[in-house]
């Protein structure tokens, strides 16, 4: 273990120097009598009172003090994982309380700029931090979730009487680690000083850290094309590549890229994505990105329609343990504010998505989208939308599915109103954004300790949560079969007394008793669930067991115990791999990452017995890269169709490790959705590819459908029918089947769009003739 | 955990894996348009470099894809042997190459071909891989050759443009994985005709049209361009057409200089019509054949449904 007090100490004492060298800053850290205090800062415990000592509470009988460094890596040498966020002596310890709190700052009377940190370090589950901080009649809101993360806010204070103050007025609990009171002379110091080196520690690494890991950056060798005169005077280059092609901060355009014409085509109720690319030739100070009501022949689609993000570039790890390594790529799109500026000589992408109206009336629309940095002239772009006579439909016989940890566990266990109204509302929109983006299946799980000794068979189920669950998922149309795990690890560790280990592998035969009350507690479950009416469970018994002799040995075991409740299992393995053959009579569903064993063997076995096969696609989810959207889009949409699969069910919908906000803190990377401090989702890239691959399939599976309406019309709609058999053929010959789609001989993104183009094509001309 | 464990079993040594003596190096070959370094070419000489673990090496004349004799890399799969943490292991074979063929930045591909037999009737789905060393003791490189069939010879050529700008490169594995197959399976594969290639005059090796279809009113057509057999700073000239049912729709000619590009065909601004096109690229040496490119109708123009 290596001790990091070098780094840390550099970040100590970049902002004592600052601090101790400036009157008219006045720097609180908020702790303990024993806790840390950063070089410079003055301590702050509940115990000072205000009037009395140079800072102080009115009352800080309430103030809670937490204190948590993470200064080190954990683990040993070899092994060692980043902590799940890094402090400071100022981030470490902060005050909480659910009771307002009135802060006391001794200091000259004038006006000062605020600067507080928020948040702390100290493990919180469930928790919404919601609070206001108050200065005379401003106020500044704060919201975040859970630990490990912190947010800086502004805002002014007047000292009067030789005293400025501040109330802490808590809706749940407020957490604040310190706070500077500055004035504007001091303001580039203070940036430089104090906020810039908080900033690194929590959005990257402690200095000396930060000056271990190494920046592996794909670099874009690409001579820059000549540039328009209109754009140099203009300041900046508008290009566009498409939405699935990956755009880095220093990615060069083609000259047919530059000043591009947006266009789509969609249907009633599709989503659509565009995009554009701002390259400034230096910095601008922030921007507006606004879209034109789009006029079409019959109507228009209003600007509502659009949604406007930008694309983040975050700091990524290779592989989401990997440690040493980062790259910045494009990740999360972001909520619009115009207020931040555009790094110059760096790529800002801003995504656009169009949801089009239900009742938009056939025909091409037309319309501009207008950027307007702040202190440079505007720039529009011509769009045009091709809004299709056809309603897109689903595949009933599949299922889009994802592993999900449900906010509801999180709204069980919150100790306020506050959090649990949070977590409410938090699950409802991610249960909105699920459906929008075509998932209709979630993971989820039924725990129970293993009975105890004196009462066998009898587990305690919390089946009133698991209700709330399925009575969101059923009202916004979720549909099984549900995979649900259950707790055999618990029953082992009971009668072995041992841990079965990371994929099984300390796993041996168990005694009889394991699977007599593994049966138990899945009947326990299976009668309730029948009783309450609730859709199918897949059991879920172990994840990703290996193929060693005493992980086969127990997963057999496990299976038939399972199986004697009279239900299917599931489980996550290869089935083409020879070492899983003695589970494969056990094995009612087989969910693996590849799309393996191949179409045709496939459908052989499905056709002899009753077996499913789903996949977990993990490597187009952001484990282990956050940058292949293209081949996220090709999995779900025409490599899905090829496979023969039934259901795709990526791990996973959002993973937080730590600070959710920096992909090198924590024991493996964060990926994929983000959250708002509100709790709206943020999506990312591939998030908005999956739709892109469900609608993909939608418009083969419509296709299809009105084929074979029209053959049975007969006339000339089964002619053109054959016509559209041919085009959905010639797609199919397409395909360059993978086992796994990521990044290497997919299709171009547009030329995707031309073959679901020949696709909707067909289908219009015959929805026209049968319809 | 898995994934761990197959990292940690790439990552055994090969960078000092020259115990042996190093045998003399190849001469340069010319083969027509091609100059060819064999690093290994399956002689008894090369077998020596080898240094095998949970499988052995051999020289055999049953199979050879150049000259008389190849490798033979042969494996009993047996879960209850080899390193005692990992019963079901990594046979595997690798070797370090001699310091004057260490530098492989003047070259365009490596090259090897592999037959396959195994007492099975058919090969798992990522039967063997290979991984390619530079100074770290960690593979920086490495692939599944998923294409490898029972009882014929698979011919690799992999760009090393594709490949992780790594050099020097000191060493090459290849290796299975006994979790891909059952206990007992024997497997022999023959491995021949190690070697980098480079091309002499100007040629467009792997050269592909970027996207296959196309709306008939794209502004233009996107081909990734890779000129070998170009020195650095010089330029080749490379023409271009694309024809359909032998007319010429667009043509035009472009100034490359060596390696990779991504460049964008200018296409009529009046738009093509709907059909099947051919795109013909040609330069002085070898030119790869006419690719097909499919014109859809454009949504976006009157007249498509």
């Amino acid at each position: 273990m290596r001790r990091l007090s070098l780094s840390l100490a550099l970040v100590a004492g970049l902002i004592g120097a600052a601090t101790l060298s400036s009157a008219a800053m006045y720097c609180l850290d908020f702790g303990g009598a024993e806790s840390a205090v950063q070089d410079g800062f003055i301590r702050v415990t509940p115990a000072m009172v205000g009037g009395q000592d140079a800072a102080g509470w009115v009352d800080g009988s309430h103030l809670l003090v937490r204190d948590q460094p993470f200064t080190e890596y954990e683990g040993a040498e070899g092994s060692k994982v980043p902590p799940p966020c890094w402090t400071c002596p100022l981030s470490q310890d902060s005050v909480i309380s659910d009771q307002p709190a009135e802060l006391v700052i001794r200091v000259p009377d004038g006006t000062y700029h605020v600067w507080v940190l928020c948040g702390t370090s100290y493990p919180y589950r469930s928790q919404y931090f919601d609070f206001d901080i108050e200065s005379g009649s401003a106020t500044k809101p704060v919201r975040f979730e859970d630990s490990y993360q912190f947010r800086q806010a502004y805002l002014d204070v007047k000292a009067v009487g030789g005293e400025a103050r501040l109330t802490f007025r808590p809706r749940s609990l407020f957490a604040v680690a310190g706070l500077v009171l500055y004035q504007d002379a001091d303001r580039q110091r203070l940036l430089g000083t104090i906020l810039n080196p908080v900033r690194e520690l929590i959005d990257f690494l402690p200095p000396a850290e930060a000056a271990k890991w190494k920046q592996v950056q794909p670099t874009d060798a690409t001579p820059w094309p000549a540039i328009p005169e209109a754009d140099r005077q203009r300041g900046y280059v508008i290009h566009q590549r498409h939405w699935a092609e990956v755009v880095y901060p220093d990615t060069v355009p083609l000259a047919a890229e530059m000043n591009p014409q947006l266009r789509a085509f969609a249907c009633p109720g599709e989503y659509e994505p565009l995009n554009f690319i701002v390259y400034p030739f230096r910095e601008l100070a922030g921007a507006t990105v606004a879209v034109s009501d789009l006029r079409g022949p019959q109507g228009s689609i209003p600007a509502s329609a659009w949604e406007i993000r930008r694309v983040r570039y975050m700091r990524v790890r290779p592989n989401y343990t990997t440690i040493g390594q980062f790259k910045l790529a494009p990740d999360p799109l972001m909520p619009m504010d115009p207020l931040q500026p555009l790094p110059g000589r760096t790529n800002t992408r801003y995504w656009l998505t169009v949801h089009v109206p239900e009742p938009a009336a056939p025909g091409t629309y037309t319309g501009t989208v207008t950027f307007s940095p702040r202190g440079a002239a505007a720039a529009s772009l011509p769009v045009r939308l091709r809004v299709l006579p056809l309603r897109l439909q689903e595949d009933p016989e599949k299922l889009y599915g994802i592993y999900y940890y449900d906010p509801l566990d999180e709204w069980a266990s919150a100790k306020d109103e506050v959090s649990k109204a949070y977590f409410l509302q938090k699950s409802e929109w991610e249960m909105a954004d699920l459906i929008a983006h075509g998932t209709r299946n979630v993971t989820t799980s039924l725990w129970a300790a293993p009975a105890k000794d004196d009462e066998p068979g009898t587990f305690s189920f919390n089946f009133d949560l698991f209700q709330k669950k399925v009575d969101l998922w059923q009202r916004f149309g979720l549909r099984g079969p549900f995979v649900v795990a259950v707790n055999a690890s618990g029953i082992y560790r009971k009668y072995t007394g041992q841990d079965l280990g990371s994929h099984i592998a300390n796993a041996t035969l168990p005694p009889p008793e394991y699977a007599q009350e593994l049966t138990a507690m899945c009947q326990a479950i299976e009668t309730e669930r029948v009783r309450r009416g609730w859709p199918e469970f897949l059991y879920y018994p172990i994840d990703e067991p290996s193929t060693g002799a005493g992980a086969i040995a127990f997963m057999t075991e496990t299976l038939k115990a399972v199986r004697a409740a009279g239900v299917r299992t599931y489980v996550t393995a290869d089935p083409t791999l020879d070492g899983f053959a003695p589970l494969r009579p056990y094995i009612d569903v087989w969910c693996t990452q590849p799309f393996l064993p191949a179409r045709d063997e496939l459908l052989k076995d499905k056709a002899a017995r009753p077996v499913d096969y789903w996949c977990y696609p993990n490597h187009i989810n952001g484990e282990n890269d956050h940058t292949p959207v293209n081949g996220a889009r090709m999995t779900y949409g025409f490599g899905f169709w090829r496979s023969g699969f039934t259901a795709l069910i990526p791990w996973i919908y959002r993973a937080d490790v730590g600070d959710p906000w920096n992909y090198l803190s924590g024991r493996m990377s964060d990926f994929f959705n983000r959250t708002e401090d509100s709790g709206r989702p943020i999506p990312v890239a591939m998030w908005e590819a999956y739709r892109e691959g469900y609608d993909d399939y939608r418009y083969v599976f419509t296709c299809k459908q009105l084929i074979a309406q029209s053959r049975q019309a007969g006339g000339k709609s089964a002619q053109l029918a054959e016509e559209a058999q041919k085009t959905l053929d010639y797609v199919w010959g397409r395909i360059r089947v993978q086992p796994k789609y990521k990044d290497q001989d997919l299709w171009a993104p547009r030329e995707a769009d031309v073959y679901r183009w020949m696709i909707a094509e067909q289908a219009v001309r015959l929805e026209e003739l049968v319809n | 955990m898995l994934r761990c464990i197959a990292v940690t079993a790439l990552a055994l040594v090969v960078g000092v894996a020259a115990a042996q003596q190093s045998p003399p190096v190849a001469p340069v070959i010319r083969e027509g348009n091609l100059e060819r370094l064999i690093l290994d070419d399956g002689l008894d000489t090369d077998a020596a470099q080898w240094r095998p673990a949970e499988a052995r090496v051999s020289i055999s004349t049953k199979q050879a894809r150049r000259g008389p004799t190849s490798l033979q890399f042969h494996v009993e799969v047996d879960w209850s042997t080899g390193e005692p943490q990992y019963p079901i292991g990594w046979p595997r074979m690798q070797r370090s190459f001699p310091e004057p063929v260490r530098d492989w930045s003047g070259w365009d591909y490596l090259e090897f071909s592999i037959y396959v037999e195994s007492s099975r009737d058919k090969l798992p789905a990522t039967p063997m891989g290979v991984g390619l060393y530079g100074a770290g003791s960690r593979a920086d490189y490495s692939r599944s050759l998923t294409e490898l069939q029972l009882g014929k010879w698979t011919d690799y050529r992999l760009p090393l443009a594709d490949l992780p700008g790594v050099n020097p490169r000191s060493g090459i594995q290849f290796h299975i994985s006994e979790s891909n197959y059952r206990d007992g399976d024997e497997l022999d594969f023959w491995i021949d005709n190690i070697c980098l290639v480079r091309y002499v005059e100007p040629t467009l090796a792997a050269s592909r049209l970027v996207e296959q279809a196309i709306y008939a009113d794209s502004r233009y057509l996107l081909v990734d361009l890779d000129l070998m057999g170009v020195k650095q700073e010089a330029k080749a000239e490379v023409t271009w057409a694309l024809s359909r049912n032998g007319t010429v729709a667009a043509e035009g000619r472009l100034d490359m200089g060596p390696g990779r590009s991504r460049v964008a065909l200018p296409l009529p601004s009046a738009g093509l019509a709907a059909g099947e096109y051919e795109l013909a690229l040609r330069c002085r040496g070898d030119s790869p054949a006419p690719f097909a490119l499919k014109v859809a109708r454009s949504p976006w123009q009157e007249g498509t449904q």
